[in-house]
């Protein structure tokens, strides 16, 4: 088991990626607390699911976006399980899509404060008490769109793009406290938000017919996510710190309307 | 394990990175070929650690800039464990140390050729072996100089940044094929290779005193570069390709004298 006695708080861990590296984590022997907002029906699934399987787990709510809440999140994990040397920041929301002209500053500010001052604020809340510990792990989930900055997407580019500086400066900052940092950055995986868009963009209207055309045979799943997070905060992965991880099976920066509708000869 | 029922290449396997990428994939599971040129010892060496504990392994000559040689040592070893499904291009040797100004042409030619051609020719000789299996996996190992690019490394930081345009390329061509391609870049492990010049900065002549002044208490050892390609070519890592991922704790683009510890001296 790659982190076994460590307890780790995944924020936004009720949904989607979230609950993949909630569970993930939980497999690898770390206790873990599934932050959600809204959906506490489905925080409590997860957490259940990991009691069954034999683990340790509570759910919390949290806005990330709201430091009281978030400290007082943390106080109760650490009551809770005496500590968090673990912290996932992946909590966020889909931005608005149109160009930059036409949205709302309001809606911006959202964005922003939901993954940028999100994941600061759990980040800074935890720190000090990191340090006190042998070891920490701090992984921010951004984006595989900070490698192509798609039009219509200012409010999510400026996010996560900010959270992948954060992090990498960061990590130079904790490097003698024991703390490392480090941004693990998805590519397409299967979330409702990402079939909606899919449906839309190319007529695709399953997740297997998506699937059979990806790069390996399917989209990412979170596990896949949850994998590498798990791998980075092993001992295993304990010299990587302040690097951007991709998980995109091979597309690099392509926009997804490159390979979403199969292999096709380059440039003919 | 891992890699059970896993069949490795490992360039340049006798010593250094190369000796612990070695072991680390044979402890997961994989059968190991390791490949040399000058340093036969070391390399039975490191067959004789991986036999007694377990493993199965074997020592192969070639030279990896002679691509007859590297096709043969390929064949060998698909004749031996009937496939070949994981290649990490590894063999390597220093650069020069000199401005471009000062570089000769052979001097230049003898970098790309050891470290580019070298990785060309573990690639091509493999791909046809990976995309024969459900799954192939391709890890070039780079240098934590391609994000450095420093003075006085031309030699070194060409062939280098080539090896992470090649992974980046060959990914694509290969995604449809099962074939998973990646390049590690190491950052200061204290290999024969690194380690005058770290003892040389420090002014230390242990490791261990090194280590104690390092981001995140140590050195970056074999193990860590070897326990990332054993993740890549797992089932956990399978959907990461294409990806170019150092190893280096947390000193980024940093010139080593920024975060190598000083002696008294």
């Amino acid at each position: 088991m790659r982190v076994e006695g460590r307890v780790a708080l995944v924020t936004g861990g009720s949904r989607g990626i979230g609950a993949g590296i909630a569970r993930c984590m939980a497999e690898e022997g770390a206790a873990v607390v599934v932050n959600y907002v809204q959906s506490e029906r489905l925080a409590n699934e997860v957490v259940e699911g990991i009691r069954e399987g034999g683990g340790r787990a509570i759910a919390v709510q949290a806005d990330v976006g709201n430091y009281v809440q978030v400290k007082s999140m943390v106080e109760r994990s650490i009551g809770e399980f005496g500590k968090v040397d673990i912290l996932v920041n992946n909590a966020g929301i889909a931005g608005p899509s149109g160009p930059m002209a036409d949205i709302k500053p309001e809606e911006f500010e959202e964005v922003i404060n939901n993954h940028l001052v999100g994941s600061f604020n759990t980040a800074h809340c935890l720190l000090h008490h990191m340090r006190g510990l042998d070891r920490g792990d701090i992984i921010f989930i951004s984006s595989r769109q900070t490698d192509f900055f798609p039009p219509n997407s200012s409010p999510y580019n400026a996010a996560k793009a900010g959270m992948d500086g954060m992090a990498q400066g960061l990590a130079k900052e904790e490097r003698y406290n024991g703390i490392r940092v480090n941004v693990v950055a998805p590519g397409l995986v299967p979330t409702d938000i990402l079939m909606e868009e899919l449906r839309a963009t190319t007529g695709k209207d399953s997740v297997e017919e998506v699937d059979k055309v990806m790069p390996f045979g399917r989209m990412m799943r979170p596990e896949d996510i949850g994998n590498l997070c798990t791998f980075l905060a092993s001992e295993q992965g304990s010299h990587i710190s302040g690097e951007v991880i991709y998980v995109r099976g091979a597309v690099g920066g392509e926009p997804p309307s490159f390979y979403v509708n199969g292999p096709k000869p380059y440039y003919s | 394990m891992r890699l059970e029922g896993r069949v490795a290449i490992v360039s340049g396997g006798s010593r250094g990175i190369g000796a612990g990428i070695a072991r680390c994939m044979a402890r997961e599971g994989a059968k190991v070929v390791v490949n040399y040129f000058k340093s036969p010892g070391p390399a039975a060496e490191v067959v004789a650690e991986i036999e007694a504990a377990g493993g199965t392994a074997v020592a192969i000559k070639a030279d990896v800039g002679d691509y007859g040689e590297v096709e043969s040592m390929v064949n060998e070893t698909v004749s031996r464990y009937g496939k070949l499904d994981i290649m990490v291009a590894n063999a390597g040797t220093k650069g020069h140390g000199k401005a471009l100004i000062e570089l000769t042409h052979d001097e230049f030619a003898y970098t790309i050729r050891n470290h580019l051609m070298g990785a060309f020719n573990c690639s091509r000789a493999a791909l046809p072996h990976l995309r024969n299996n459900v799954r192939g996996d391709l890890i070039l190992i780079s240098s934590r100089s391609t994000d450095m690019l420093m003075a006085n490394d031309s030699d070194y930081n060409a062939a280098k940044a080539a090896i992470d345009a090649l992974a980046k390329g060959v990914a694509k061509e290969e995604r449809y094929q099962g074939v998973r391609v990646n390049a590690v870049n190491p950052g200061l492990v204290p290999t024969d290779m690194a380690w005058g010049g770290i003892s040389r900065t420090t002014g230390m002549d242990t490791f261990e005193a090194v280590d104690k002044g390092m981001p995140l208490g140590r050195m970056v050892r074999s193990e860590d570069i070897g326990n990332l390609c054993v993740f890549l070519a797992s089932e956990e890592g399978s959907h990461i390709s294409g990806e170019v991922i150092y190893v280096r704790a947390a000193v980024g683009a940093e010139l080593p004298p920024n975060y190598l510890p000083r002696g008294e001296g």
